[in-house]
C-alpha cells in the first residue's frame, strides 16, 4: 500500500507535466483543422475531371501538350477540387460541348462532380467549358489567347473563380534575390526574367498587394537604402539613409515601412510615402527591431521581430506607432513574420528553441502555432494573393531555391533550379 | 370406271385445295383486319389512360402544390404562433424580472449570445456555401476568450462591422473581464478605420470607465488626444495629455505625451512656480 503512495505523486507530476504538450498538440490540431476547410485534402470536396484539350488545327500539338500539363499542375496546386485521375476518363475524346455525355463522367468509374474540356483551335487560340455533370448544366465557356502556358493559366483562374469566388493564382508571379539582382518568375516556377540591372547588390524584395509597386534595398547609392519601382521598373524614390536599412514591405495604400539604423542609431522602424520621403520613426528604444511586414487586409497594422525581451521574437505595432505588443513568444529566434493577405494568419520563421529553422503559421486571433515544413533548413516565407499558398527558401535540395507549398504544409514543389532566395509573391 | 373416279376425285381435290386456301387466306386477312382494329383501339384507349394519368398527375401536382403551400401557411402560423407565445414568455419574464433583477440578466445575456451565435452559425453557414473559403472557428456562447478572438480576427481580416459588433457585445457580456478595456479599445479603432474619428473619440473615452488601470487605458487616452489635436481642439488635447502623464507616468504613452506637448504646448509642461517662502515679521526683542 505504501508503494502504491509512493508512485501516486510521480503519476500525478507526470500528468501535469505531459498537459502543455497536450494543449500544443491540440491547438495544432485545431489550427490544422481549420486549415483544412481552406485547401482540399484528398477524399474532401468536389471532384474535378479535366479532359486532355484536343488539337483542332495542325501544328499545335506542342502547344495542346504544354496546355495539358500546365493546365492539371494548376488546377492540382490550386487545391480547391479532388482531381479525378484521368486513366479513369472516358477513351471517347471530348473537344466539345456536342461530346460531351454526362453518365460517363459522372458515374463508375470517374464519378466526377465536374468536367472541364476544350479544344486548342489554333497557335494561340483555345476553346475551353466547363459543365457541372451531375447537373448537367454548362458553368464557364473561355475564349483562351496566348501561348500554351498562358491560355493554361487563363483557363485554371477562370475556374478557381468560378467554383470558389475567389481570384486564382495561376497568373501571379514571385520576385525572388538571384545573383545580387531582383528576378520575376510565374508562380509555378516558369518565365523567370530578371527585373534589376543596378549592378550592385539587391536585397529584401517586397511586392505591393496589387504586384504593381516593388520595394528592396539596393546598395547601388553606396549605402544600403530601399528603392522603390514600378511594375515596369521605373525608379519612384528611395531612401536617403546612412546606415543599414532592411526588409521594406508595401503598404495597402502605397506608404513602405522598413528597418533602418538611419544615421548608426539602434535598428528601428520607419514608415515612409511611396517614394521614401517623408520617413518617421515608429518604434524607440535600444532593442533591434526588424523584418516589418503590414497587414495587406486592413493596412493597420505591422508585425515585426524584436529582441527587446531578450530574444528576437514577434511583435505587432500601429501603423501610427501605437500599441505595441508580443503577438507570439515561444522562445528561440523568430524571424521573417508575412502577414497573410487575408489577414487572418501570419507565416514566419523559428528555430523551434534550437530545432533548426522551420516555416510556422500562426492564427493572428488566438496564437495558435502549426508547423509547415520538416525538411532542411526553411526561411523567409511569402503568401500567395490568395492566402491559401506559401512560398519559401529552402536549403532541402542542397542550396537555396524557391519553394511553395499549401498552407498545412503538403504538395510541396521547388520553384528555382538556379538559386534563389527571399521570395516575395503578388497578383 | 373406278379409276376414272378416282382421276375426278383428284381433280376435285386439286381445284378445291386452291379456293380452300384462298378462303382460308381471306379469313386469316379478316382476321388480322380484325386485329389490327383492335390494336388500333387498344392505342387509342392507352393514349386515352396516359392522357387520364397525366391528368391525374396534373391533378396530384397541384394538389401537393395546394398541400405544400398549406404546409407553408400552416408553418408559418405555427411560427406566427410560437412568436406570439415567446412574446408572451418574454413579458412574463420581464415581469419575474422586476422580482429578479438578476435572473433577467442572465436570461436577457443569454438570449444575446444565442442571438449572435445564431448569426455566426448563418455567417458560417454562407461561407460553408462558398466552396472552400475560410471558416470560422465554432464559437461557444459563454466563452468569453472565443469571442474576443473571433472579434479580433475579424478585425484582422478586415471585416469591421462585425468585428464591431462582437466587441461591443463582448463589452456587454463580460464588462468586468481583464479584456474588457482591450474589447472598448477595439471599438474605437474600427471606428478609427471606418474613417468616424468623432465616435472613435467618444469611445476612446469609455476605455478608462471600463478599467482605469488597465493595460490599453493610457493608450487609449493617448489616441483621444491626438484625435482632439487632429480635429483643432487643442486646449482639450493638451488637457488629454496632462492627465496621462500624471496619472500614468510610468507608460510608455506618458513619454510620447511629453514629446507631443513639448511641440505643441511646452508651457504646459513647466513646473509651476516654486511657493515663496513667508516673509515672517522679526519680533522686535523686548527691551
Amino acid at each position: 500500500m505504501k508503494r502504491v503512495l509512493w508512485i501516486l505523486p510521480v503519476i500525478v507530476a507526470g500528468a501535469l507535466l505531459s498537459l502543455p504538450k497536450i494543449t500544443a498538440q491540440q491547438q495544432q490540431d485545431d489550427l490544422r483543422k481549420q486549415i483544412g476547410t481552406i485547401i482540399v485534402t484528398p477524399g474532401a470536396g468536389p471532384s474535378l475531371a479535366v479532359a486532355d484539350f484536343q488539337s483542332r488545327a495542325s501544328g499545335v500539338d506542342g502547344a495542346a501538350a504544354t496546355f495539358n500539363e500546365v493546365l492539371w499542375n494548376d488546377l492540382k496546386f490550386a487545391g480547391i477540387t479532388n482531381l479525378v485521375g484521368k486513366s479513369l476518363y472516358p477513351k471517347t475524346k471530348l473537344a466539345d460541348p456536342a461530346s460531351l455525355k454526362y453518365d460517363e463522367w459522372a458515374n463508375d468509374p470517374v464519378k466526377s462532380d465536374y468536367v472541364a474540356f476544350g479544344s486548342i483551335t489554333g497557335a494561340n487560340s483555345a476553346q475551353g467549358y466547363l459543365y457541372d455533370v451531375k447537373t448537367q448544366s454548362q458553368l464557364l465557356t473561355a475564349s483562351l489567347a496566348g501561348d500554351g502556358r498562358e491560355m493554361a493559366h487563363q483557363f485554371a483562374d477562370q475556374i478557381v473563380k468560378l467554383l470558389t469566388g475567389q481570384d486564382g493564382i495561376a497568373q501571379s508571379k514571385i520576385a525572388y534575390i538571384a545573383n545580387r539582382e531582383v528576378f520575376m518568375m510565374d508562380y509555378d516556377g516558369f518565365g523567370a526574367r530578371q527585373f534589376t540591372r543596378d549592378g550592385s547588390i539587391a536585397l529584401f524584395p517586397s511586392l505591393s498587394v496589387d504586384g504593381k509597386r516593388l520595394a528592396y534595398v539596393s546598395y547601388r547609392s553606396g549605402f544600403p537604402n530601399v528603392v522603390v519601382r514600378s511594375e515596369d521598373g521605373l525608379i519612384i524614390g528611395s531612401t536617403q539613409f546612412k546606415g543599414t536599412t532592411t526588409s521594406p514591405s508595401v503598404a495597402p495604400d502605397g506608404r513602405i515601412v522598413f528597418s533602418s539604423s538611419k544615421d548608426g542609431d539602434s535598428m528601428e522602424l520607419f514608415v515612409a510615402n511611396e517614394d521614401g520621403s517623408g520617413a518617421k520613426k515608429l518604434t524607440r528604444g535600444r532593442s533591434v527591431n526588424i523584418s516589418p511586414r503590414w497587414n495587406p487586409k486592413t493596412g493597420r497594422e505591422i508585425a515585426f521581430v524584436s529582441d527587446r525581451g531578450g530574444s528576437p521574437q514577434i511583435y505587432i505595432i500601429g501603423a501610427d506607432g501605437t500599441n505595441e505588443r508580443p503577438l507570439l513568444s515561444l522562445g528561440g529566434q523568430m524571424d521573417s513574420p508575412a502577414w497573410s493577405p487575408d489577414g487572418r494568419f501570419i507565416a514566419f520563421t523559428w528555430d523551434g528553441g534550437g530545432g533548426g529553422f522551420h516555416v510556422y503559421l500562426a492564427d493572428v486571433a488566438s496564437g495558435q502555432v502549426l508547423r509547415l515544413t520538416r525538411e532542411g533548413r526553411n526561411e523567409n516565407p511569402t503568401w500567395s494573393p490568395d492566402s491559401r499558398h506559401i512560398a519559401f527558401q529552402s536549403n532541402r535540395s542542397g542550396r537555396w531555391e524557391i519553394w511553395a507549398m499549401h498552407i498545412d504544409g503538403s504538395e510541396a514543389r521547388q520553384l528555382t533550379r538556379t538559386g534563389g532566395r527571399s521570395p516575395s509573391w503578388s497578383k | 370406271m373406278k379409276s376414272f373416279k378416282i382421276r375426278l376425285a383428284l381433280c376435285l381435290i386439286v381445284i378445291a385445295l386452291p379456293l380452300t386456301a384462298i378462303a382460308q387466306s381471306k379469313e386469316q386477312k379478316e382476321k388480322i383486319d380484325r386485329m389490327a382494329a383492335q390494336l388500333e383501339e387498344l392505342k387509342t384507349e392507352l393514349i386515352l389512360v396516359q392522357r387520364q394519368t397525366q391528368a391525374m398527375q396534373d391533378t396530384f401536382n397541384k394538389t401537393m402544390g395546394e398541400l405544400n403551400t398549406l404546409i407553408v401557411q400552416m408553418g408559418d402560423n405555427i411560427a406566427a404562433v410560437r412568436r406570439a407565445q415567446s412574446a408572451i414568455s418574454t413579458n412574463t419574464t420581464d415581469t419575474s424580472g422586476q422580482i429578479s433583477a438578476m435572473g433577467e440578466r442572465v436570461t436577457a445575456t443569454n438570449s444575446r449570445m444565442e442571438r449572435l451565435s445564431e448569426q455566426f452559425a448563418s455567417l458560417r453557414k454562407l461561407i460553408e456555401d462558398i466552396p472552400k473559403m475560410p471558416t470560422f472557428t465554432q464559437l461557444t456562447p459563454g466563452n468569453a476568450e472565443q469571442l474576443f478572438a473571433a472579434a479580433y480576427s475579424d478585425y484582422s481580416r478586415g471585416n469591421f462591422d462585425l468585428a464591431l459588433s462582437e466587441f461591443k457585445q463582448y463589452v456587454e457580456t463580460f464588462p468586468s473581464s481583464e479584456l474588457a478595456d482591450n474589447a472598448q479599445y477595439w471599438i474605437a479603432e474600427i471606428l478609427l478605420a471606418q474613417r468616424k474619428p468623432v465616435e472613435a473619440i467618444a469611445e476612446l473615452e469609455k476605455v478608462a470607465q471600463v478599467n482605469p488601470q488597465g493595460d490599453k487605458t493610457a493608450l487609449a487616452l493617448y489616441k483621444r488626444a491626438t484625435l482632439l489635436l487632429e480635429a483643432g481642439k487643442k486646449e482639450e488635447a493638451v488637457a488629454q495629455f496632462l492627465v496621462i502623464i500624471k496619472g500614468y507616468e510610468k507608460s510608455n504613452e506618458a513619454a510620447l505625451a511629453t514629446q507631443q506637448l513639448q511641440q505643441i504646448a511646452p508651457e504646459a509642461l513647466a513646473p509651476p512656480p516654486a511657493p515663496q517662502p513667508e516673509k515672517t515679521p522679526v519680533r522686535k526683542k523686548k527691551p
